[in-house]
């Protein structure tokens, strides 16, 4: 009986979410770097309620945009040290499925949480409550993409022995869109406006990101492990 | 024969040359739609449509428009409302453009004809010596036209070229500002396509035209923002507009091409980092759409428009010297990538014997 | 039934290797020899379809590689250098998770097949408990999981004691009775008949 390509999806994504667990401190991390950036703005910028509302979307987005270029890393960087990956690209299974699973479990330990803990930080950031649904919205629909295009961006590096700043300069250019789409989305809302439109776009671009970002990725590993 | 070989060649760069203008070139026209009747006809803003099919819409909204505005003229005055819709001077810059694509349409034909002697040249062309020599030949040429195409638009934009009714001078430096950008925009898409065919079929002179690409498109970028931040600060008063929406994406732009020299130069083995950095162009090319609709939302929500041109229609002697000078910025971009995909063959095959033999004669 | 004509291969535009060709047919085994940077690790990455051939062709069964790659790598398995076998899971979640990464069952149940590779009091641990011998060990073990036609292997003696390198001889002898392929990059001897061993020495 073979197996097919889900049997295979559905394990890679739990064996790491398996690793995950059995690091869950190093989950914390790149929360609390979301955290820190977020405080840092209050902190700078001016702690008047009606300057922070007006920033906060744009504030929450960029922190979450940091926080997930900090936590690509772990997306392949074990993997790649032990020879995992090699054996992953040798499956006969399409890596492109594998590398799905990989960004999915690697979506659910970062990004997730990233969701859970935004309104908070939005509520001390005084946003307008009429627009935390938008900004649950464009976060549960942008931080795949951003999972997504940073898996491109972290496949062409993992091989670089100082690929750090590089892979910044990679992919924020890409992370662009979602963050100008998003923060519009947010404010939007907060003025009272229909917001759909932007949060549709950003819809569209995740979507765009799920079918092309895994044979990407998949290309850029091959020619990575080269 | 060794004449014949040369037309063929020169026939076919031009007509590639007249592609790449034709695909891209931008056709100017007024905003186009419902004219209510207190409106300012000067306050009208402008699009601009890019390349035969842009223009071709354009022409044939302006036809529909004109013809729906003719049984509706009792409100506005019939002269104004047709200035409107067909400007002074845009009747020729139509025909001008429908007779290029006529020469471009001809040229393809030809090359159809030739096809043999196409793919032969293009199989040629994978020998990396045979560039190597073939560029030799092309480039004094293409630095000549270069030459004399930017000394005849400079000479026909800075002193023949009319005052502009607001700017005086000042805005002579679209001159330099508007081919730069679109330069640049025709030079990425130029590179994905080479990376993409480096990338499918690992053919050796596509991955050196990407690679040469790169920073050419990053200068030609660089160029069009200072000097549109140079205009934008003798004109207006403001240097850099974070608003603008066209700023906004050409910084992006020029973001993503220092993005991919810094893929390229941090891969030491050529043939990965030719295929990351394809790998890397093409993802960026898909996203660039994106970032240019989502700059234009967030600046239309903020109601950031810039005006460039407060007349109804660019006088055909100022549009003039521009299509000369994107010509004259296009032959210019020509020789200086062959030139240096020149000095990255010999860099790559510095092995080989050929080279040795190269080095040994001069 | 595999043949590879003319390879060659560059690493930062170094030539490791040129023109090399071999062929391997059932019940053979092809020992890779050569001094240290000759090229025998890149070679084999080559024969799995990792590295950069710069020209040359693999045929799998007459058919090139190229073309029917997902059919050659179902026939193969590799254990590299980097044995591929992750430090922070136990040796169990660590077959369990290549059994599910290939497409076949496995081929008996993963208790047993840690029986024989005398793993089974350590079946708990996380492998980065162990010593290099163990997890030596428990790369090995995947050669067990599934029935593979060619066995792609870099250096699989290094860090075994007496029992282990036994342990190995057998899974050679057995898989070339079953008309099996190996390639394996090493120093050590291979205890097979000689009309079984091709070789290939690398490097000038």
């Amino acid at each position: 009986m073979k197996k097919s390509a889900a049997t295979a999806f559905s394990a890679l994504v739990r064996r790491d979410l398996l690793l995950a667990y059995r690091y869950r401190a190093e989950i914390v991390n790149p929360l609390l770097y979301f955290v820190i950036i977020v405080s840092l703005y209050p902190l700078s910028v001016s702690s008047e309620p009606k300057v922070l509302a007006t920033i906060a979307s744009g504030v929450i987005w960029v922190a979450a945009l940091l926080s997930a270029l900090l936590s690509l890393d772990s997306m392949f960087r074990s993997d790649y040290e032990d020879g995992t990956l090699e054996q992953i690209l040798m499956s006969p299974h399409p890596t492109a499925v594998l590398v799905l699973a990989k960004v999915t479990a690697h979506w659910i330990t970062t990004g997730l949480p990233l969701v859970v803990i935004a309104p908070l930080l939005a509520l001390s950031l005084h946003l307008d409550a009429a627009a935390f649904p938008a900004l649950l919205l464009s976060l549960l629909i942008g931080t795949p993409a951003l999972s997504l295009l940073g898996a491109i961006g972290i496949a062409l590096t993992v091989g670089l022995r100082r690929g750090g700043l590089l892979l910044a300069i990679l992919i924020l250019p890409l992370y662009v869109p979602i963050l100008v789409l998003s923060s519009t989305a947010i404010q939007l809302a907060a003025e009272k406006v229909p917001y759909s439109g932007p949060l549709l776009m950003l819809g569209a671009l995740s979507v765009l990101a799920l079918t092309l970002a895994p044979l990407a990725t998949a290309a850029a590993l091959r020619i990575s492990l080269r | 024969m060794k004449i014949r070989i040369n037309f063929n060649y020169f026939l076919l760069s031009l007509g590639c040359l007249l592609l790449l203008s034709l695909l891209l070139a931008p056709h100017t026209q007024p905003l186009q739609g419902a004219i209510p009747p207190e409106t300012n006809a000067k306050a009208i803003g402008y699009q601009t449509e890019f390349g035969p099919i842009g223009t071709g819409i354009t022409v044939f909204k302006r036809r529909v428009l004109n013809s729906r505005f003719s049984s509706d003229t009792t409100l506005l005055n019939k002269e104004k409302v047709e200035q409107m819709i067909q400007p002074k001077g845009t009747r020729r810059f139509d025909r001008n453009f429908w007779l290029a694509e006529l020469l471009f349409i001809v040229l393809i034909a030809y090359g159809f004809g030739r096809y043999d002697s196409i793919t032969g040249f293009i199989k040629k062309t994978g020998s990396l010596k045979y560039t190597y020599h073939l560029s030799a030949r092309f480039i004094p040429w293409l630095t000549a036209i270069a030459v004399l195409l930017l000394l005849i638009g400079l000479v026909d934009g800075l002193v023949f070229a009319p005052i502009d009714a607001k700017q005086k001078d000042a805005y002579r430096i679209i001159f330099i500002h508007v081919p730069a950008s679109s330069i640049s925009l025709q030079l990425y898409v130029f590179m994905a396509l080479m990376a993409a065919i480096g990338l499918i079929w690992h053919i050796k002179i596509a991955e050196i035209l990407a690679a040469a690409a790169a920073p050419l498109g990053a200068a030609l970028t660089a160029i069009s923002l200072i000097t549109g931040s140079i205009w934008g600060g003798g004109t207006w008063n403001t240097f850099w507009e974070w608003g603008d929406p066209r700023m906004m994406s050409v910084l992006i732009l020029l973001f993503i091409y220092l993005s991919i020299m810094g893929l390229n130069s941090a891969i030491e083995d050529r043939r990965t980092a030719a295929s990351a950095t394809a790998i890397l162009t093409l993802s960026a090319l898909v996203i660039i759409p994106f970032v240019i609709l989502s700059v234009n939302y967030f600046n239309t929500l903020h109601q950031a428009q810039t005006q460039i041109f407060n007349k109804n229609s660019m006088d055909p002697r100022m549009a003039r010297p521009l299509v000369i000078m994107i010509f004259a910025f296009m032959f210019y971009t020509a020789a200086t990538l062959l030139m240096r995909v020149r000095a990255e063959i010999i860099h790559s095959e510095r092995n080989t014997q050929w080279v040795s033999e190269e080095a040994a004669g001069s | 039934m595999l043949s590879a004509t003319n390879l060659c291969c560059l690493r930062n535009e170094i030539q490791l290797f040129s023109n090399l060709s071999f062929s391997l047919e059932g019940g053979e085994i092809l020992q890779v020899k050569g001094p240290n940077g000759s090229g025998k690790t890149s070679l084999l990455r080559l024969l799995c379809g990792l590295g950069a051939m710069e020209s040359g062709e693999i045929r799998w069964q007459d058919q090139p590689v190229s073309a029917t790659r997902f059919n050659y790598l179902r026939e193969i398995i590799y254990i590299g250098h980097n044995q591929g076998v992750k430090n922070e899971l136990t040796v169990t979640e660590n077959l369990v998770f290549f059994d599910a990464l290939s497409e076949q069952p496995s081929q008996r149940p993963i208790d047993e097949i840690i029986r024989l590779f005398e793993l089974d009091s350590l079946d708990d641990c996380p492998l980065h408990k162990l010593s290099a011998g163990q997890k030596r060990r428990v790369a090995l073990a995947r050669l067990m999981l599934h029935k593979k036609k060619l066995w792609i292997l870099d250096e699989p003696q290094t860090a075994l004691d007496s029992k282990g390198l036994t342990l190995l001889e057998q899974l050679y002898q057995n898989h070339i009775k079953e008309q099996g392929m190996i390639i394996v990059a090493t120093h050590h001897p291979i205890q097979l008949p000689a009309t079984r061993i091709k070789t290939l020495t690398l490097g000038r």
